[in-house]
């Protein structure tokens, strides 16, 4: 089933794409990248609206009272959030989704591009049998695995003529520089409400850039340039939606309060069930 | 005191962060393949994985194997070639091997020779070809390599415009190699310097083979088959297949067998490619057949052997194996030996009228 729905769809996705643009897989992997978030874009714009919310009731005095009053009885606390997410009209998961989806996304790109890759008889045989109708095998292989200075089938690493024995891994820092930004412009603006929050997610985004890092370092440079390609996408998707906090990165930008769209402390959104005050 | 409630996005991020170091934790270049098994004066070499063995092909026990301990430094996949004494081996690592059988002494081998062929830059996919002392080595690093077979010396590269997955053929003091990059090449053995060089219409995976009359016969993967005059390299006959043929075809009595990924064994003249007879199986067919006896034993991704007699007519006997069946199987005196992919046993052993031989199911490959 996850060969069906996921690795042979994406695989020849990539193929197809990879004989369009002069069969060359590194920009097949980018333009792949780019179609992936665009398809999970609808996604994407519901996490930034649900997170946005989320923040926003942080601060909502009821939530606090609420907090304050059920502090002792965590199963009465539950159910006073859900009321009160229910009438404000928050999913408190909307932000998850798109982790959820992207995970999955990572995985059965990892397989397709080894799964495009060939590397062994075996390898080519089973991508033979999985091509779809549009695509043959003669006309593909051999897959041109070189893009810039990388073999895409393998970990990165730049070799220099003055440093012959040495690899630097060139991709795996841009793997780590542009998570963080993302992590960075995408984390909401520091308040003194929000600061137990904002610690947490701070631990995240210095975690997260190592751990992404660290596989850049040791998979195939092509899964680093899924990651490099869609980290600078995410920060489009947040710029053009107006949810960058350039002041997390640029001290000297005042920062702007996060506004949800659609939810203000102690009001229930346009369109939803709740009750008017 | 408060206890900081973690939202549920805390604990998804989390549980992802693991789930990230768990798959690069599994990280590295996994390379996934079938066996290699090559036969000489009845000893098995088997290459499979991280080892190289050498097994008596009538105890079925081991002889000895190499390294010590096997790691993902070292992967062996391509048959072995023994030659005068000689055993030659490829790896995936771009590095080759030379073993000199006559000094072998003890379980664990040790290597006469080790040639470095850009460590890691490369595969050796295909088998070497070796003649008149002289070990000829593909790899995908588009470099055909001949090499002293005793010392591991290297004598001459030929460089080639793409990968090589096919295993040369060397025939009168000439090397042919066809490679990814659609050409069949034709070198002095000697000196590696280009007699001609031809474009076969396709990428080129399988390794040709030549009859006594100086034909070479070459499949690619434009479904083709071609037959080529090793003198000049001027093509006698060239026709269309059902389905690629992934490893060599088998020429017996003045006939060419093909096995290809449309579940087919096709046998053809070799004189002008006319089609005798073509045989549908129960699965696809990357292995050459082979010639076991009187029969042609054939074997299928299903994990069928079948034998047939020499004109396909007949269905001699046949057998189902729990596995997939991709390697060309090896006949060892009165015994043929299987490699089932994913099987219940690494080998798996007949004789000549198909029934088992269960003496093989004891080998463990550690």
């Amino acid at each position: 089933m996850w060969d069906t729905l996921i690795i042979t769809p994406f695989t020849n996705g990539l193929l197809y794409i990879y004989n369009l643009v002069g069969q060359n897989f590194g920009i097949a992997i980018i333009l792949f990248t780019i179609l992936i978030r665009l398809i999970t874009h609808p996604l994407t714009a519901a996490q930034i609206k649900g997170t946005a919310g989320m923040q926003k009731l942080q601060s909502d005095p009821r939530y606090k009272e609420m907090q304050e009053k059920y502090k002792n009885d965590k199963e009465k606390l539950a159910q006073e959030q859900m009321a009160l997410y229910k009438e404000l009209g928050i999913n408190p998961f909307a932000s998850c989704l798109p982790m959820l989806i992207q995970f999955p996304l990572i995985i059965g790109l990892y397989q397709s591009l080894y799964k495009a890759m060939a590397n062994s008889p075996l390898e080519m045989f089973n991508l033979s049998k999985a091509l779809y109708p549009f695509l043959d095998v003669a006309n593909l292989i051999p897959i041109n695995n070189h893009f810039l200075w990388m073999d895409l089938s393998q970990p990165e690493r730049l070799y220099l003529p003055f440093l012959p024995n040495v690899g630097i891994p060139v991709l795996a820092v841009i793997v780590v520089i542009t998570t963080y930004l993302q992590s960075k412009l995408m984390a909401p603006p520091k308040t003194g409400e929000q600061d137990k929050t904002a610690a947490m997610t701070g631990m995240m985004n210095i975690y997260m850039p190592f751990l992404m890092g660290y596989m850049a370092f040791t998979l195939a440079s092509g899964l680093s340039v899924y990651f490099v390609v869609s980290n600078l996408f995410s920060v489009a998707q947040y710029a053009l939606l107006g949810k960058v906090t350039w002041s997390n990165l640029l001290p000297w930008i005042p920062p702007v309060n996060a506004q949800a769209d659609d939810v203000k402390p102690g009001t229930k959104p346009q369109g939803s069930k709740g009750k008017k005050k | 005191m408060n206890q900081e409630k973690k939202s549920p996005r805390f604990w998804l991020v989390l549980t992802l962060i693991l789930l990230a170091a768990m798959l690069a934790g599994c990280g590295g270049v996994p390379i996934n393949n079938y066996a290699g098994l090559s036969e000489e004066e009845n000893t098995l070499f088997l290459a499979n994985q991280n080892f190289l063995w050498s097994i008596n092909a009538g105890s079925a026990s081991v002889n000895w194997k190499y390294p010590e301990k096997g790691d993902q430094a070292t992967i062996f996949y391509a048959p072995p070639v023994v030659d005068d004494g000689w055993l030659v081996a490829g790896s995936y690592q771009n590095v080759a091997y030379g073993f000199e059988l006559a000094n072998m002494s003890g379980s664990v081998a040790n290597p006469a020779w080790v040639f470095n062929a850009m460590r890691d830059k490369g595969r050796m996919i295909g088998s070497p070809a070796l003649d008149e002392g002289i070990a000829v080595l593909p790899s995908t690093d588009k470099n055909l390599y001949a090499l002293n077979a005793k010392t591991g010396e290297l004598l001459w590269k030929f460089p080639t415009r793409e990968a090589l997955w096919a295993s040369p053929v060397i025939l009168n003091g000439v090397v042919y190699q066809s490679g990814l990059d659609h050409s069949l090449y034709a070198l002095e053995l000697k000196t590696g310097k280009l007699i001609w060089e031809i474009d076969l219409g396709g990428p080129a995976l399988s390794t040709p083979v030549a009859d006594p009359q100086g034909v070479l016969f070459a499949t690619t993967l434009n479904k083709e088959v071609l037959a080529i005059e090793v003198s000049d390299g001027s093509v006698v006959w060239r026709d269309k297949l059902a389905g690629n043929v992934w490893n060599a075809g088998l020429l017996v009595e003045g006939k060419l067998y093909l096995c290809n990924d449309a579940n087919q064994l096709v046998i053809r003249e070799t004189t002008d490619g006319k089609e005798i007879n073509r045989i549908t199986l129960n699965g696809k067919i990357t292995a050459s057949p082979v010639l076991a006896g009187e029969s042609i034993v054939v074997v299928t991704e299903g994990g069928e052997v079948v034998a047939f007699s020499k004109d396909g007519q007949t269905r001699e006997w046949s057998g189902t194996l729990k596995g997939k069946l991709y390697s060309t199987p090896v006949v060892a005196g009165e015994k043929i030996v299987v490699a089932p992919f994913q099987g219940d046993h690494i080998l798996t052993g007949f004789d000549l009228l198909g029934r088992p031989d269960t003496k093989w199911d004891s080998f463990t490959g550690k």
